[in-house]
């Protein structure tokens, strides 16, 4: 109701030389020609003014010129009221009125005097019932069942949402590592719910301050617990992971292989061995013999002539200090497919008495022997070549070894 | 837990960071903890006689339970100031939605059954209209729970006293929380709202137009929303049901307040109550 409106009926009986009285909690009307009664619900601001206290409200003459500004200012104060009852402070408004034209005050709102201050905390059983009739129609009442049916995670998520984006406009309230740790549990929960989409859209919108969330092991193995990704699905899901430090993956590797996570993080992993082999290879050398077996799996496709030098390197590191066969294969393995040529030459220095006597170098028989396995699984032109290379430079015991690589060769070519 | 169990029946061992949660809310500030339960149990109310039932209630009741846990946040001197905010508190207060999620999963991992009752906390005072706070990215629909707790908190809000403002009678404040239908609250779950309570809610002390005062007692299905059963509490100690031909000349003119009168409301209640079984 407008505030002309409320007021239509009573700017008359104020528009006079004498003042006029509003009983709020009598409802009535008084001035000093006679009392009448008046009701109170038909106006809403003075219902307002007489739920926070107010017992009386004198409209003194001349109050006509400033009725519809108060009567306004009321109104906002009512609609505060209604929005936020608990952080009224009715005491700290403005509720008087006085003339334009000087301090005369012309509408005075008067508190009742309660009889004591006594504060009554309402305790649950103070709360009334509910038994009077509903009051609205079955239609309206299954609409709004309905409505609860239809409430779908998706829509949950968009409220989640809504939250996170206010959450992060106000810096005041942000503790940096507290919001990404919420961040992560609401992107697990997405993922939890096959709402990849909705947790790639809150990873895009937050990324930038979610780094707390990547050192916090417990939640980004609660990340990738959370969802198995389709091959379709593999990208899309593995970009989630992009803050993750390769260094904790790998720590994961170790430690976390059986745990329900296990499979993402493999899954993981082998993505970025995929698309990023070069920025794994730093990381190789200082992991456990299992871990390493398990990367130079992944990598395997991806060696190339460039990958060489390093090969050669890891190798050199590894033959020092190392007698692991299995392992040796899979670097001899991985120096072939990066560059054939380059790599048998290298290859043939491991059986090569050093020239100078100063130049003394260990050769390693276990390294000999695993090479020789590796090259027995390939019969190929370079390969006997090599072996032939090399023959006169092996040791008795390798001799056989490599005469029997040589046979087999030529068994397999005749 | 038995206050919970009062209003609505859950499995607690489901419950735990919820109970937690609580617990932690009614150390921090007991008006804030009562004030839930209060919540609570309208909104539990409400819901039923729309139709809610099983997990639906017991959703509900958690969401209006914890519709205020982002105030554990808040500090207590901004909580409990008396005087208006200056725009800095108002800005800290009216974080509380926003800090809800925050404040509950400090200790516990969110799932998803978490954030559909955390809607309330976060929606309850942003208006049907959206016009509220916290101000929103993406308009969307409240969630029909937010929509009963907001309506459910508003009221308890007005007719709860405070130390340095007395309640509003419930009969005041609903008529007051009318002014909202279709801006603050849903207009349809405000309106289910209102009748079931009845013009005078139960408990009101009414002064009737031959000048006696009774108490409300009871509203029953078939009432008319402005004349239920009293209970007359002085030497009659009578129950007169205003929608009997023999009061059709009786009306409520209004409501007082009891203590105005030297009146124990809780205890005279109690003696209606009596007379009600007797009756029946």
């Amino acid at each position: 109701m407008s505030v002309k409106k409320t007021f239509e009926n009573l700017i008359p009986q104020v528009d006079g030389d004498t003042p006029v009285t509003l009983d709020l909690s009598k409802g009535e009307l008084r001035k000093p020609e006679g009392t009448q009664p008046f009701v109170l619900d038909a106006w809403p601001i003075l219902l307002f003014m007489r739920g926070v206290g107010f017992e009386r409200i004198v409209f003194q003459p001349g109050a006509l010129e400033v009725i519809e500004l108060w009567a306004e200012r009321i109104q906002r104060y009512e609609n505060e009221f209604i929005e936020d009852p608990e952080n009224f402070a009715r005491d700290e408004y403005h509720w008087n009125e006085k003339s334009i034209d000087s301090d005369q005050l012309l509408i005075e709102c008067l508190l009742g005097h309660t009889r004591s201050e006594r504060i009554q905390i309402n305790t649950a059983s103070s709360v009334p019932p509910m038994d009077a009739p509903l009051g609205i129609s079955s239609e309206a009442t299954q609409s709004f069942l309905d409505e609860i049916r239809r409430q779908s995670p998706q829509e949950i998520f968009q409220r989640v949402l809504s939250i996170l984006v206010e959450y992060e406009r106000d810096a005041r309230l942000k503790d940096e590592v507290q919001w990404a740790k919420l961040v992560g549990d609401i992107i697990a929960v997405a993922l939890h719910s096959h709402l990849l989409d909705k947790a790639q859209r809150i990873i895009n919108e937050h990324r930038t301050h979610l780094e707390p969330l990547w050192t916090d092991a417990d939640r980004v193995l609660r990340l990738l617990s959370a969802y198995d990704p389709k091959p379709s699905e593999l990208q899309d899901w593995a970009q989630i992971f992009d803050g993750c430090k390769t260094e904790t993956l790998l720590g994961f590797l170790e430690t976390h292989l059986s745990s329900t996570a296990g499979p993402q993080i493999l899954k993981l992993m082998n993505y970025r061995a995929q698309r990023e082999p070069d920025h794994l290879l730093p990381h190789i050398r200082s992991q456990p013999v299992n871990v390493q077996k398990l990367l130079m799996q992944w990598l395997a496709p991806q060696w190339r002539p460039k990958h060489l030098i390093f090969l050669e390197g890891a190798l050199g590191l590894l033959i020092n200090n190392n007698s692991d066969q299995e392992l040796f294969k899979v670097w001899i393995h991985a120096m072939l497919r990066a560059s054939p040529k380059e790599a048998f030459e290298s290859l043939s220095e491991h059986f090569k008495s050093p020239k100078w006597f100063w130049k003394k170098k260990e050769l390693n028989p276990a390294f000999q022997h695993a090479l020789l396995m590796v090259l027995s699984e390939d019969q190929s032109i370079e390969v006997l070549d090599f072996l032939k290379s090399i023959r006169k430079n092996v040791s008795t015991d390798l001799t056989h070894q490599v005469d029997k690589i040589i046979d087999s060769y030529r068994k397999g070519r005749s | 837990m038995k206050h919970i169990s009062s209003i609505f029946e859950c499995d607690f061992r489901k419950f735990e960071a919820e109970l937690e949660t609580l617990a932690k809310i009614k150390k921090y500030d007991e008006y804030t903890y009562l004030h839930s339960l209060n919540v609570a149990r309208l909104s539990v109310q409400l819901g039923r006689r729309l139709g809610l039932v099983g997990d639906q209630i017991v959703d509900l009741g958690w969401s209006a339970l914890l519709h205020d846990i982002g105030k554990l946040h808040v500090p207590l001197d901004v909580l409990n100031k008396m005087k208006k905010f200056s725009a800095e508190e108002l800005a800290i207060m009216q974080s509380h939605p926003v800090e809800a999620l925050s404040a509950f999963a400090e200790n516990q991992p969110i799932t998803l059954e978490r954030l559909r009752r955390l809607s309330a906390a976060f929606e309850h005072h942003q208006r049907y209209d959206l016009k509220g706070y916290p101000v929103v990215h993406k308009k969307l629909t409240l969630h029909p729970y937010s929509r009963i707790v907001s309506i459910a908190d508003t009221f308890d809000a007005m007719t709860t006293d405070r130390i340095y403002q007395r309640r509003v009678l419930p009969d005041v404040a609903l008529k007051i929380m009318s002014q909202g239908f279709g801006s603050i609250f849903d207009p349809i779950v405000l309106q289910a709202f209102i009748t079931c309570l009845g013009v005078f809610p139960v408990g009101s002390l009414v002064r009737l137009s031959d000048d006696r005062l009774a108490f409300v007692a009871k509203y029953h299905e078939r009432s008319h929303l402005d004349r239920p059963i009293l209970y007359l509490f002085t030497e009659s100690k009578a129950l007169i049901d205003l929608a009997s031909s023999d009061a059709r000349d009786l009306k409520i003119l209004h409501s007082e307040f009891p203590e105005d009168h030297d009146l124990n409301a809780n205890e005279i209640m109690a003696e209606a109550q009596i007379a009600l079984e007797r009756a029946s």
